[in-house]
């Protein structure tokens, strides 16, 4: 064969050629390779925006700036001029654009058709869906019975919740229930007893000296954890003055305590009597502030008190702290005026640990104590008269703690409660022994979930409606930070709902209209955009505060910026550029001590009769058959219980044990070896309340003998990052709550473990 | 010569004008490039050196940084599966350790994204190029040409590069989150944390067009944006004034394995 | 005195012989080979997300077979060159095998890197954009460069072969003919083939030992604990020639049982080897002792991690069977001539080749596995895909071994006839020139030397 050089090249040619086009069916059309152009493509740079916006993950109303391009929000950031977070994010808020594309969202209302609790539901439009709870309201009220309607909500300042609160008032129903979570609440009754009635307290952390927690893990948990880890920066190697010193008082090493100076290990739930054994010695060594005599009222029976109970040798057996460290604590706190913080727990505790305070004054002081307040003109303006029904209804027997709904529904006598609105709460899951919520709310008539995830609860609706997230909405609250500044967020919508999710307040708005006079009147709004006009209209009226600087500086918003604003509209403008407006401490209107006495209450009346009962407490029983103690904690992935659905938070929650989407255990080795346990196996843990399974981990930071768990996972519902994920060891937890605060004890329940 | 369409003549004719069209070809995409960086290279008058100080002292181990660094670079979404076989990609992680007997623990979380070695061992040891160090000092890697060998990801003694075991996949409707200046990473090739160099890219370009040089805090990485606790600062290092640069010179600094040689410019800062 | 066996015919006629278990061996590797193909295609669909590989185990089997087949492959060449340069009579009748598993094994091993890569599609980027700062490309660049020599020094002393065939076997004209390159057997054409040959073998002995040494690098120039040391370039061309003749005796056992080739390859051939193999069990014991003495006695946290986690934590099996395997059984096999016997250094070529291939495993996995920062491990636990294209690769070198032989004389013949012919003379002129000066030696008598030398 005679092969010419032609030929030869011609054909090398062609076998290239059908080499490279077999090569590209393989690879692109067998394999399904990507083409080599994908890898490297990148999308054409397109015009962006910046928004304004307000991070729901908590309600701690960090500022967020949203990156928009082309429709899409690509990033969130930290709003670099807000007060709360300046230009900072927690892990939460950085996730906040999960939550927006969440791929299991709620998209459509949902009536239930199978079961219930089943979880079968069919969709329905909005159209179909309001009619439904307008009928049975209408029905209510045609019966008189406007109080047969509670609306149950998680720990919210939005918009949303002051017009669930004007809704209930308008239509008459005294039942406005808020469930706290298990972590993360400041100690709201103590310090209304003891400094104002109406107050909320706050922590000024950043100035404090010594900062003394008793279970408060403030740097996941304080409202907002973006401001404690701002402060706790600033405490470490901000301040040019002094380094402070931080201590820990908990079962458990956790974040806070890690990065304490020292960290003392307690026993599970008696964070109280370690505080007032520091009393104790406060009063004994004469560590006081000077004129504590003069400003307050029950320093006598505080101080009998004391003396008689809370001796260090008494505390230390109560508390498994040695009287030394008591003493050297004691010391320390008075010399060095210290901060003592808390949790929202039972009201013993918050006493003691608010009293700490209270001795050493620091008491509305900087680097103490101080109050959250609301800048003027913001509130909603007042309601018109109410009718008769309304005013019938408002006279019945409030509820007193949220918690204790499941006992009323099983008490068999009459149901209370006809419809349940709920939002932004899901006691299904998060509540001790949620299976009571479970089972009450099968007693329940009609049951209204607003929710953008079906979670739990929704599961046991009979009605879901879906709710917009944080940046397809109005946003329209006040905030405190912890030095004790107020801000308003005041941002519109940065992209809108996804299918057909609704905001809160859109829907409350709606219901009102839809439900006619004289709910209506009270709602003289066609939807947010006039209210917040309205707001922005008696802020500018009000001539004060500061409207934030605009989210990113142009020729155009600077010369916006330069100059005051002339109306409520041009205000509104400048605050929508900016996210809102901020004012300083000092304008803050620190009243004198609102309480009876018109000083500090150290030892209110409340405290006299419950002391006397806490004195004869449970124990003993069943310690044999459940020799530990079980300490339940909210890593800040999952605070207030949520989070659980987002898979960012998911996989950072257990990193000090490198896990990840399991609950765990955390056990002293020699805890763990006692019950023949090792590190990473299988374990059962049940109470008398129920039991679940989780990983055992040996973790030198936990005291021996108690069992600590996170709260947070073990979902059946909430998506597919969620659901059937872990455990959920509130199963563990009886429904005793404290009676003065409703807040249940989630603390010290014993338990038994062994191997899976 | 006659069997052959080519005359020698022909030949080189043709050669040459190929060779005289291929130079042209070259002159002018240069001349375009060289078009398109005048402004910054105008005002650029050094190449930086950029460098990141992690303050341990003030960092309380939120993982801000590690949510923001999955935010801001398209990285996979984590699972249980992923993180069971061991197979999460997060540039910025955080190490946890924990020293000591009851009750005398100490606890540490301690963030860890790419070292940006100013001798890294991971370049040298890629066959094919696609990982380098970058004249502002960025170990970078291209993403197109990685064959997926994960031989720098061994060579790494930070272990802080990632492989793409499988075509990340986000359910929609989340592909909408993604960050358009970032490109999302086929299966099969390496990656690690970038400084975020696309915002270097855009902070160059704004400054461009403001006609200055590159400020302080004109490029900053999502991690140190996102710290509450402000315990990240990003800066140049070879700019004295800088408030990496300073930081970098505390007492308290350290260098992860600085005995490996390999000068890491994330210097950490320990606890007081 | 016996007649000579006429190889020729012995050797054609296995060739020729197709018999029903080598249909059912052949059936059976291909089958193996196809499920590997597609466990290969599942991994490329997928990524080898489908392996046991994690962060940090990043390598795993693959690399391991990798390491495991390149050393294999120092069985052939080197070994034969080795022989060939000292002209050791008794190679003649093993060289071709020799050379032939290292043609083959470099294939396999090479396959095993495509296999490891995330992005094989783009395996030609080590080419379009090549580091050579990186061991990687001098990986490439010596095996590619052993790949093209061991071809060479497999094909040129197969020409007068292939000629032989060619003239013998005219159904098989066509092919044979093409790859005889008209070769005639004049005395021009020996000569120069001859003259290549020991070129060649000269040549090939540097590039073989590179070879190892540069894949011992891969892992000895990055500063990873336990990796980062010194010896690794000896160590690994120790462990590969160790390997490489233990595989070479399994395949002159399993050819002699098959080919019924014993009069060829005769136990003199096995001990000659078996001393050989003696003698590699102590250097790689020694290379091993000293590699972890050194590491032992500086006692640096991180090598000691790894340290322990091979000899008292999770490895410790490999450890200690690589131990048994490597270093106890074929020393007291080889040592002992009771056991020195042709089943017997089958038996210890066996446990050497498992051992050798947990020795690259515990070298690759621990390392990577203990990384310098507390990186939280999950372990490796190799998949159904690694264990297939695992398979698959030992097939593929068994079933190319085996059409090797049906193709191409196994033996080489016209080698095997030429020692017959020369062998003797050369020999004892040869040993003519050691002796000392002085008292001539007696002429020598092609008879006499003949029987001696049985």
């Amino acid at each position: 064969m005679e092969l010419t050089r032609r030929a030869f090249l011609g054909l090398t040619g062609l076998i290239a050629t059908t080499a490279g086009a077999v090569e590209d069916l393989i690879k692109y059309r067998l394999l399904g390779l990507p083409p080599p152009a994908a890898d490297e493509e990148l999308l054409p740079r397109a015009p962006e925006q910046w928004a304004p916006s307000v991070c729901q993950l908590c309600p701690a109303g960090c500022g967020v700036a949203a990156r928009v391009v082309q429709g899409r929000v690509v990033k969130l950031e930290g709003l670099p001029a807000h007060p709360v977070n300046q230009g900072a994010l927690c892990p939460r808020g950085a996730a906040g654009l999960t939550e927006l594309y969440h791929p299991d969202r709620l998209l459509q209302p949902l009536r239930r058709v199978g079961e219930r609790g089943e979880g079968r539901f069919e969709p329905v439009a909005w159209e179909e869906a309001m009619p439904l709870l307008v009928d049975r309201l209408r029905g209510l009220r045609q019966r008189g019975e406007p109080q047969r309607l509670a609306w149950l909500s998680g720990p919210s300042r939005s918009l949303g919740r002051q017009l669930i609160q004007r809704f209930l008032r308008a239509w008459g129903s005294p039942h406005d229930l808020v469930l706290s979570p298990p972590a993360g609440e400041l100690p709201a009754e103590a310090f209304r007893l003891m400094v104002d009635r109406e107050g909320e307290p706050l922590y000024d952390l950043a100035q404090a000296n010594l900062l003394l927690s008793f279970g408060l893990d403030w740097l996941q948990a304080y409202p907002s954890p973006v401001e404690a880890s701002r402060a706790y920066g600033w405490l470490r190697q901000g301040r040019s003055d002094r380094r402070a010193r931080i201590v820990q008082v908990e079962p458990r090493l956790s974040m806070t305590a890690a990065k304490s100076d020292e960290w003392i290990p307690i026993r599970p739930g008696q964070d109280g009597w370690l505080a007032l054994g520091i009393a104790h010695v406060l009063i004994r060594e004469r560590l006081i502030h000077d004129q504590l005599a003069q400003n307050s009222v029950g320093l006598e029976p505080f101080a009998r008190f004391v003396a008689s109970r809370a001796d260090p040798e008494a505390v230390a057996e109560r508390t498994g702290v040695p009287p030394e460290t008591i003493q050297r604590l004691a010391k320390e706190f008075g010399l060095r005026r210290g901060l003592a913080v808390g949790a929202r727990a039972d009201l013993m505790t918050q006493w003691a640990v608010m009293s700490l305070n209270g001795l050493v004054g620091n008491l509305d002081a900087r680097g103490g104590v101080l109050r959250r307040w609301e800048p003027p003109g913001l509130s909603l303006p007042p309601e018109p008269a109410r009718d008769d029904v309304a005013e019938r209804g408002l006279q019945a027997q409030r509820l007193a703690h949220a918690e204790r709904l499941p006992e009323h529904l099983l008490d068999g006598t009459e149901a209370p409660i006809e419809i349940l609105c709920v939002h932004q709460a899901n006691p299904c899951f998060i509540s001790p022994s949620p299976s009571r919520w479970v089972e009450a709310l099968g007693r329940m008539p009609f049951i209204v979930s607003f929710a953008s995830m079906l979670d739990e609860t929704a599961l046991h609706a009979d009605l879901v409606l879906p709710l917009a997230t944080a940046l397809e909405q109005w946003q329209f609250a006040s905030v405190c930070t912890s030095d004790g500044r107020a801000a308003v967020n005041i941002t519109p919508p940065v992209v809108p709902p996804r299918g057909a999710a609704r905001a809160l307040e859109e829907v409350i708005l709606q219901l009102a209209r839809a439900l006619g006079p004289p709910v209506a009147g009270a709602f003289p709004w066609d939807s947010v955009e006039p209210l917040v006009k309205e707001r922005a209209q008696a802020l500018y009226e009000t001539k004060s505060g500061t409207p934030l600087p605009p989210i990113r500086w142009s020729s155009e918003t600077m010369r916006e910026a330069d100059k005051p604003p002339t109306s409520g509209e041009g205000l509104l403008e400048r605050l929508r550029l900016g996210g809102g407006a901020v004012w300083p401490a000092e304008d803050a209107p620190w009243a004198e001590f609102r309480t009876p006495s018109g000083r500090l209450e150290l030892f209110p009346d409340a405290m006299t009769t419950l002391l006397e009962t806490a004195s004869a407490e449970a124990g003993g029983g069943e310690a044999q058959h459940a020799p530990l103690q079980l300490y339940l904690y909210s890593p800040l992935a999952f605070l207030a219980g949520t989070g659980a659905h987002l898979p960012f938070l998911q996989q950072i929650a257990g990193r000090h044990l490198s896990e990840a989407w399991e609950t765990w255990a955390e056990l002293h080795p020699s805890t763990a070896r006692q019950f023949g346990i090792r590190d990473g196996e299988r374990i059962w843990i049940a109470s008398l309340h129920g039991k679940v399974e989780a990983t055992a981990r040996w973790c030198e930071g936990v005291v021996p003998g108690v069992v600590a768990m996170p709260l947070g996972l073990g979902h059946l519902a909430c998506g597919r990052w969620a659901k059937d994920i872990g455990a959920n060891p509130a199963h563990l937890v009886g429904r005793r709550l404290d009676e003065q605060t409703g807040q249940p004890f989630w603390q010290g329940t014993l338990v038994k473990v062994w191997k899976a | 010569m006659e069997g052959l369409a080519y005359s020698r003549r022909s030949f080189l004719a043709r050669a040459l004008a190929a060779a005289a069209s291929l130079a042209l070809f070259r002159r002018l995409s240069k001349a375009e490039a060289s078009v398109r960086q005048a402004p910054g290279q105008a005002v650029a008058a050094r190449p930086h050196r950029w460098g990141m100080v992690i303050d341990l002292d003030r960092c309380t181990g939120c993982q801000a940084c590690v949510v923001a660094c999955w935010a801001e670079n398209n990285q996979p979404l984590p699972s249980p599966e992923a993180h069971r076989a061991g197979r999460i990609i997060e540039w910025m992680t955080l190490l946890p350790s924990t020293e000591g007997e009851y009750p005398a623990v100490r606890q540490r979380l301690m963030p860890v994204p790419c070292q940006h070695c100013d001798r890294p061992p991971c370049t040298p040891v890629c066959p094919v190029f696609a990982t380098y160090k970058n004249p502002e000092g960025l170990v970078a890697q291209i993403y197109p040409r990685c064959i997926g060998c994960r031989y720098c990801v061994n060579a790494c003694p930070y272990t802080c590069k990632f492989f793409n075991w499988s075509t990340p996949t986000w359910p929609a409707p989340m592909e909408a989150m993604h960050n358009p200046d970032v490109s999302v990473r086929p299966k099969g090739v390496t990656e690690k944390c970038t400084f975020c160099h696309h915002r270097l890219i855009r902070a160059k370009e704004q400054a461009a067009s403001d006609g200055r040089t590159l400020r302080e805090g004109d490029y900053v990485p999502a991690c140190m944006q996102v710290c509450p606790a402000r315990a990240i600062a990003f800066g140049d290092l070879d700019e004295p004034n800088s408030a990496a640069s300073q930081l970098g010179r505390s007492p308290r600094r350290s260098l992860l394995q600085e005995e490996l040689g390999t000068r890491p410019k994330v210097t950490y800062l320990a606890e007081a | 005195m016996a007649q000579p066996r006429d190889l020729e015919a012995d050797l054609i006629a296995s060739m020729t012989r197709f018999s029903r278990p080598f249909f059912l061996l052949v059936g059976f590797l291909l089958a193996v080979i196809g499920f590997a193909a597609y466990a290969w295609v599942h991994q490329l669909r997928d990524g080898l997300v489908v392996t046991g590989l994690n962060r940090p185990v990043f390598w795993g089997i693959y690399i391991t077979n990798f390491v495991f087949f390149i050393g294999i492959s120092h069985a052939g060449t080197l070994i034969s060159a080795i022989l060939r340069l000292c002209q050791a009579e008794w190679r003649r009748p093993i060289t071709r095998m020799a050379e032939t598993i290292t043609v083959l094994v470099l294939f396999i091993g090479a396959g095993n890197i495509i296999m490891d890569l995330g992005r094989p599609d783009r395996a030609l980027n080590v080419f379009l954009h090549p580091n050579f700062r990186s061991p990687l490309l001098w990986d490439v660049t010596s095996i590619t460069t052993y790949v093209t020599a061991s071809i060479c020094y497999l094909y040129l002393p197969l020409i007068p072969d292939i000629a032989l065939l060619r003239d013998r076997l005219p159904r098989r004209r066509w092919f044979y003919g093409a790859l005889a390159l008209g070769w005639r057997g004049t005395p021009n054409e020996r000569h120069r083939l001859e003259l290549a040959i020991a070129v060649l073998a000269v040549v090939v002995i540097p590039i073989a030992v590179s070879v190892h040494t540069v894949v011992s690098w891969v892992f000895a120039m990055t500063v990873q604990p336990m990796w980062h040391s010194t010896i690794f370039g000896p160590y690994f061309v120790v462990g590969a020639i160790y390997s490489g003749i233990a595989a070479l005796i399994l395949a002159m056992a399993v050819l002699r049982k098959t080919y019924r080739l014993e009069a060829y390859l005769k136990p003199v051939h096995f001990k000659n080897l078996g001393l050989l193999l003696l003698v590699m069990t102590c250097l790689w014991t020694y290379f091993t002792f000293a590699e972890y003495l050194t590491t032992f006695y500086g006692h640096e946290p991180d090598e000691m991690t790894i340290f322990w986690a091979k000899l008292s934590g999770p490895y410790a099996p490999y450890f200690w069977t690589m131990a048994a395997c490597c270093f106890a059984i074929p020393l007291v096999i080889l040592s002992l001539p009771a056991t020195r016997t042709i089943p017997g250094m089958v038996v210890a070529s066996s446990t050497i080749l498992v051992g050798m291939w947990l020795e690259r495993f515990i070298i690759v996995v621990p390392s990577l596995i203990n990384p310098r920062l507390p990186v939280p491990t999950s372990g490796y636990t190799p998949t159904w895909v690694e264990g297939a294209i695992t398979a698959g690769a030992f097939a593929a070198f068994l079933l190319l071994y085996t059409l090797f032989a049906k193709v191409f004389p196994i033996i080489s013949v016209w080698e095997v006839e030429e020692g017959r012919q020369r062998g003797i003379q050369d020999t004892v002129e040869r040993l003519t020139t050691y002796l000392p000066e002085g008292e001539a030696p007696p002429a020598p008598a092609t008879k006499t030397a003949w029987e001696w030398s049985r």
